[in-house]
């Protein structure tokens, strides 16, 4: 054992996230932790690889920068196509993309709470690593495994009916979409609607008892002051689809409000660091890394002034009746997901209801007008910007992306740290202690398939390394 | 309950947008079904890090960096049957876009020209692992028994192919179930 | 004649029947029997360069491309077999690994791909060889068509097409081995191109989606949409148009096949300009009131009509309409006691009555001496140009063009006379060119009727009056008008000059029929005074489906259909009678030009 100061701890591949990422956790001399780093080793290049391609291609492209949100590349692709042609889209084009949005934000919110994160909730952070999967929750708990896959069973069956697709629908398109929903899907979508509420509701229930019994776990699960950005309606109402950005401080109030999102680079900007592909944006007032930031459930519900929709409106309340104006734990992502997947279940059926949703009005014919165009839309994950520049002939000249999760990187990087302070000790590793670490990044749901635009993957293989490379503790798992 | 022992599978994805583990998720219902059948041992949506030797291995992705050859190499090594999942592991596909530029072009506008980053600082190993200059699909690393196309291949193609290696069979392919999309 | 021998063939055990002369892969076809294909058109001369109709001729060791190879009498061939299989997925295997063929996000994914159904056709999973992955640009400089090199298995169609069909040969192979390439003329973009007539037959003929249709992307899979076969009213040639719609829009429009006028060709107007040209429609009435037009019902449109031409005495309305309106609605027009149809200059005579020939398409094609005296066919029937075209490069026939503006057919001219000499040498030699013409056709347009287009019609008439031998050339005459042949026969009086027109008897009432005009009748507008003269009258009522500067003046403007949503029959240049299919029903409150003045009536 050397006198070293410092001994490092990787957790590598980070299991049970979208997307490959290690994280590296520093201990000092007395074993308690100093620094961790979330490393996020994927890389693509979207970014440049898409000049010189037609404009028309690119919803089909960016789908598939990330296979579970594939609708928020394709929704906010168009949404920047649209801006190019100059030309709006007919309502009931708007209406099919945001029930395609509502279909997404079901499916990808449910398999996170129900694929990724119930196992840690629901069979223990300590359990063996072998079962502590939806594999495992199917053997050990049927009848909530099936409930979530169902639930997410009914989100992609609304982006099959409406998009043609469960994965990567070539539905949205510059100017529209092109498919008009018949009587017969819309009818076959709303036959489902009872029993996904009924999932819904009963994955909230679920959660709630969870945080009443684990209640100063859940509220001091890498629980930071941070600022919060998304879009809201006019009336700061939530929103997924359309709407400006609005961005809070800490407690909640509003800094800046109804920004255009085609201004975002008045407001945001990006930093990079040499050991994560993941760049880390920060709100440019506030400079880097002050200027961080949270997107995503949590940082919507904080934000957000109401819900348009009754039921979840009626979360929302419970939401904000905290002692705080805002909810600070990264647990509390889990409950902001089922709300929002509530939410997504009440606009789904508003938008079933709707005159004008088996309408075939759904395309206009335009060319390109203007030399950029912006589409921003908020996935699941957080505030997704696409940026294109795009030439007469519709030749991509340029491509500048900022994917939800990103967003996020310096506010993971900051969870990680605070529950590895917590958990981590010394010089014995515990499996179930990284395991923690892991789920801090989970409650994030992050898509780093998305956020690199890039791919890449690593196995997890913890090793307590001197500094002269003595391993001096190991812990292999499977 | 069957004497039978379950069949081991792994499964990994390298470079690619886990669309064709998501389309495997979709099997819904019919997940139940193969568990019962089927041991997912090491996998992106379990908590095993470490890859054993195993049945059925299946890859997701194309090989975009260094990392990503070591785990496909290792599975290759520990499985009887390697499956490349998806277009992206048969052909490249859209990872594979990128060799159509000079890779320090594509990292530079990443992280160094684009619009919104202030602080260029290019990423790389040994922080994080060191990229290919070529993006390249898995059978030009290692020998591929299987392989299911589609991006992603819908889920009723890949129970198909799944039951019928189950069965001890290799999946037949033809106009009735091919989709390269 | 000589008939072609008669001759007999195995393929794969079948007896098979057919001519001398025919190949392996025509008879193939004919007796039902499916060899896989990609560079073979039936239309376009054979290539035999792609190598998937490989047969074998029992007896001889080598496979030979069916395309290409004359019909053996008495053979026996064998077109599938493990062996030809294997063949066959080689090419196919080298195809996808030699260029980008990546099918998530291209636009002829699903079904529309005759390289992805191949492939599916040879159950390939996955190819043997590496991909080479080479950095093929995409020329995207096309108006209306694209051509992305990642995608082009270079079979040639397009170049086959653009010489055959088109006839200017824009497109040609560059380069030798793994870098040939399609080219544009002598290496530029569609854009800048000086060749190309954006008739886009080149896109119809490729095989993947290396050519494709920019407005077209993404808009439905061909194979999931309704097909319509309906004739083209954009000019008098009354082209065949094979229309794809889903839903309630319009996916895209071929050239169809079937037609014997066109035979799947089309010029850039019909191909393009009535579907990938974004254009303003009209959706609903518009009555003027307080300066401004504003939405309204049709009673309340109607009424405000019917008014008007109550109040006004019968010297004091009219009814001024475009050619374009079909055969059925030139009845109605007899009921109105002043029409008028706005046709271009010298354009009367073309349209009265005469002789006309039902296939001059035919005679042109089969021609050995075209003559075009005032015409501009590749400004206004660009199928008759190309038509021109083909026959005079392919088929070698001569080409004598007079008084006329230049264009691309001057440079395949043995006389090209744009300003017209009357020396006598001058007509001297056009009698030595044209004295063994056995099949001449003499195409006249507009410029025909100037006093200068009279004196040359004299004496190309003596010339083959003149003649020892040979027949009188046919006569094609060529207006520019869509539909004015029926409406001159209707009784319908041209109108060349509509300011004089109008000028003569003040009107206090004057309906415009502007029908689909793709300017909304703007035209009308271009003529001096014209404007001047529309704002004296009390009334103008416009009747047109498009926005434009003329239903801007107007004080009732009522909304017309469409191409795509018309019914009923043209007659094109050949005195045809033509079919128009309505593909989609009528959008928004648009009604029929039929239905429209049945009601004023």
């Amino acid at each position: 054992m050397t006198e070293t100061s410092t001994r490092t701890i990787t957790i590598n591949p980070v299991t049970r996230i979208e997307g490959h990422a290690k994280i590296t956790i520093q201990l000092d001399a007395v074993g308690n932790v100093a620094d961790t780093q979330f490393h996020v080793v994927e890389f693509r290049g979207f970014e440049k690889f898409c000049e010189g391609r037609f404009f028309a291609e690119m919803p089909q492209i960016t789908a598939r920068i990330c296979g579970i949100c594939p609708v928020s590349h394709l929704l906010a692709s168009a949404k920047a196509c649209d801006a190019v042609l100059g030309a709006p889209i007919l309502r009931p084009a708007k209406l099919l993309r945001e029930l395609l949005h509502m279909g997404q934000l079901t499916q990808s919110h449910a398999l996170s709470f129900f694929h990724l994160s119930a196992p840690d909730l629901l069979l223990g952070y300590d359990a063996d690593p072998a079962i502590r999967n939806v594999v495992g929750l199917i053997q050990q708990h049927p009848d909530i495994a099936v409930k979530g896959v169902r639930l997410r069973k009914y989100g992609q069956e609304i982006i099959k009916f409406t998009g043609g697709r469960k994965i990567h629908p070539d539905f949205p398109i510059p100017g529209g979409v092109n498919k008009a929903l018949t009587v017969a899907e819309r009818d076959e979508m709303r036959k489902g609607l009872p029993e996904a509420f009924a999932q819904a509701k009963f994955a909230l229930d679920l959660l709630k008892k969870y945080q009443e019994a684990h209640h100063d776990e859940v509220e001091t699960f890498a629980s930071f002051d941070s600022n919060y950005m998304g879009l809201v309606q006019p009336d700061g109402a939530l929103e997924h689809y359309d709407g400006n950005l609005r961005f809070t401080d800490q407690n909640g109030k509003i800094v800046e409000d109804q920004v255009p999102p085609a201004n975002y680079l008045e407001v945001i900007a990006e930093a990079t660091e040499p050991w994560s592909y993941l760049k880390f944006p920060f709100i440019k007032w506030l400079g880097y890394p002050a200027g961080m930031y949270r997107v995503g459930p949590l940082a919507r519900l904080n934000l957000a002034s109401k819900i348009s929709t009754p039921q979840a409106n009626a979360a929302l309340r419970e939401w904000k009746d905290g002692r705080n104006p805002v909810r600070r734990s990264s647990f509390y992502y889990h409950w902001a997901r089922l709300i929002e997947i509530l939410y997504a279940l009440e606009r789904t059926q508003q938008l079933l209801d709707d005159p004008d949703i088996c309408s075939t009005d759904i395309m206009v014919t335009a060319r390109p007008v203007n030399e950029q165009g912006v589409g921003v839309i908020e996935a699941p994950r957080g505030t997704l910007f696409h940026h294109y520049w795009v030439d007469g002939n519709g030749r991509i000249e340029k491509v500048n992306l900022i994917v939800a999760t990103g967003h996020n990187n310096l506010a993971m990087n900051r969870s990680v740290l605070s529950v590895a302070k917590k958990y981590v000790k010394g010089n014995q590793l515990q499996e179930g202690m990284l395991n923690r670490v892991e789920a801090a990044i989970r409650c994030y749901d992050p898509c780093l398939s998305c956020s690199t635009h890039a791919v890449g993957q690593m196995p997890l293989h913890v090793q307590l390394v001197a500094p002269d490379g003595q391993v001096l503790d190991e812990l292999a798992r499977g | 309950m069957s004497d039978k022992p379950k069949v081991k599978v792994a499964t990994v994805w390298l470079g690619g947008c886990s669309g064709c583990h998501m389309s495997f998720l979709d099997l819904d219902e019919r997940l139940v079904e193969l568990v019962k059948l089927v041991d997912i041992t090491a996998s992106p949506i379990t908590d095993v890090k470490e890859i054993p030797n195993v049945d059925v291995g299946i890859v997701e992705g194309a090989v975009c960096n260094e990392e990503q050859e070591h785990v496909l190499r290792t599975l290759r090594a520990r499985c009887q049957v390697l499956v490349a999942l998806g277009d992206c592991a048969i052909t490249g596909n859209i990872p594979a876009l990128r060799n159509q530029f000079k890779l320090e072009e594509v990292v530079a506008r990443g992280f160094v020209e684009t619009e919104s980053t202030q602080v260029g600082d290019i990423p790389g190993p040994p922080a994080v692992p060191k990229l290919l200059n070529r993006v390249r699909p898995i059978q030009e690393f290692v020998k591929v028994d299987a392989h299911i196309p589609g991006c992603p291949p819908d889920a009723d193609t890949i129970w198909y192919v799944l039951t019928e290696l189950l069965a001890g069979r290799m999946p037949q392919w033809n106009e009735k179930n091919l989709c390269y999309d | 004649m000589i008939t072609p021998k008669k001759i007999t063939l195995t393929i794969d055990g079948r007896r098979c029947d057919g001519q001398e002369g025919q190949t392996i892969l025509q008879i193939a076809q004919a007796n039902g029997i499916n060899i896989p294909t990609l560079c073979y058109l039936k239309h376009l001369s054979p290539w035999g360069g792609c190598r998937m109709c490989i047969v074998q001729i029992v007896g001889s060791p080598k496979v030979v491309p069916a395309c290409s190879t004359p019909a053996p009498d008495g053979k026996e061939i064998v077109s599938n077999n493990e062996y030809l299989q294997k063949l066959r997925r080689s090419t196919l295997e080298l195809l996808f690994s030699e260029r980008n063929h990546i099918c998530p996000f291209c636009v002829m994914n699903k079904g529309d791909c005759e390289l992805q159904q191949q492939g599916y056709r040879h159950g390939i999973d996955a190819i043997s060889l590496p991909y080479l992955y080479p950095a093929w640009p995409v020329d995207l400089s096309g108006k209306y068509l694209a051509l992305d090199h990642n995608r082009c298995i270079l079979c040639t169609r397009c170049v086959r097409t653009c010489e055959e069909m088109e006839g200017t040969h824009t497109l040609d192979i560059s380069n030798r081995g793994a870098k040939n390439r399609v080219v544009v003329d002598l290496g530029v973009t569609f854009g800048t191109s000086d060749t190309c007539t954006n008739c886009g037959a080149c896109v119809s003929a490729c095989p993947t989606g290396a050519l494709f249709d920019k407005a077209a992307a993404f808009r439905g899979k061909l194979g999931t949409c309704q097909t319509v076969r309906t004739t083209c009213a954009e000019c008098p040639v009354g082209c065949g148009l094979l229309v794809y719609a889903k839903e309630n829009r319009i996916v895209e429009v071929f050239g169809d096949f079937d037609s014997p006028v066109n035979q799947g060709h089309l010029c850039v107007r019909g191909r393009y300009e009535t579907w990938a040209e974004p254009r303003e429609r009209i959706l609903q009435p518009l009555v003027r009131k307080h300066g401004k037009l504003e939405s309204a019902t049709w009673d309340e449109a109607l009424k405000v009509v019917r008014e008007a031409v109550k109040q006004a005495k019968p010297a004091q309305k009219a009814v001024l309409v475009s050619p374009r309106l079909n055969n059925e609605t030139v009845a109605t027009l007899k009921k109105f006691e002043r029409i008028g149809m706005f046709v271009a200059q010298n354009e009367a005579a073309l349209c009265a009555e005469g002789d006309r020939s039902v296939d001059s398409m035919a005679k042109l094609h089969d021609a050995d001496a075209i003559i075009v005296l005032g015409a501009q066919p590749s400004r206004a029937q660009g199928v008759v140009a190309a038509k021109i075209r083909t026959t005079v490069r392919l088929r070698k026939a001569k080409l004598l063009i007079f008084h006329t503006r230049k264009s691309d057919l001057d440079q395949y001219a043995a006389i090209c006379a744009n300003v017209v000499s009357l020396e006598h040498k001058f007509w001297d030699r056009v009698a030595e060119e044209l004295k063994d013409a056995k099949r001449p056709v003499l195409v006249y347009g507009p410029g025909a009727m100037t006093p200068i287009g009279v004196s040359v019609l004299e004496r190309l008439v003596k010339i083959f009056e003149g003649k020892a031998s040979g027949p009188a050339p046919t006569l094609v005459a060529l207006p520019t008008s869509p539909n004015s042949l029926t409406l001159a026969a209707g009784g319908v009086e041209p109108v060349e000059e509509v300011g004089p027109w109008l000028d003569a008897k003040p009107l206090k009432f004057l309906h415009i029929v502007a029908s689909d005009e793709p300017d909304g009748g703007a035209r009308l507008l271009d003529e001096r005074y014209v404007r001047a003269l529309l704002e004296e009258i009390d009334c103008v009522v416009v009747q047109a489906a498009y926005q434009s500067r003329l239903t801007g003046l107007a004080k009732v403007v009522l909304p017309a259909t469409i191409w795509c949503e018309k019914q009923g029959t043209i007659t094109n240049f050949e005195g045809r009678e033509l079919p128009l299919q309505a593909v989609l029903p009528p959008r928004g409150e648009a009604r029929q030009d039929l239905e429209i003045l049945k009601a004023l009536v």
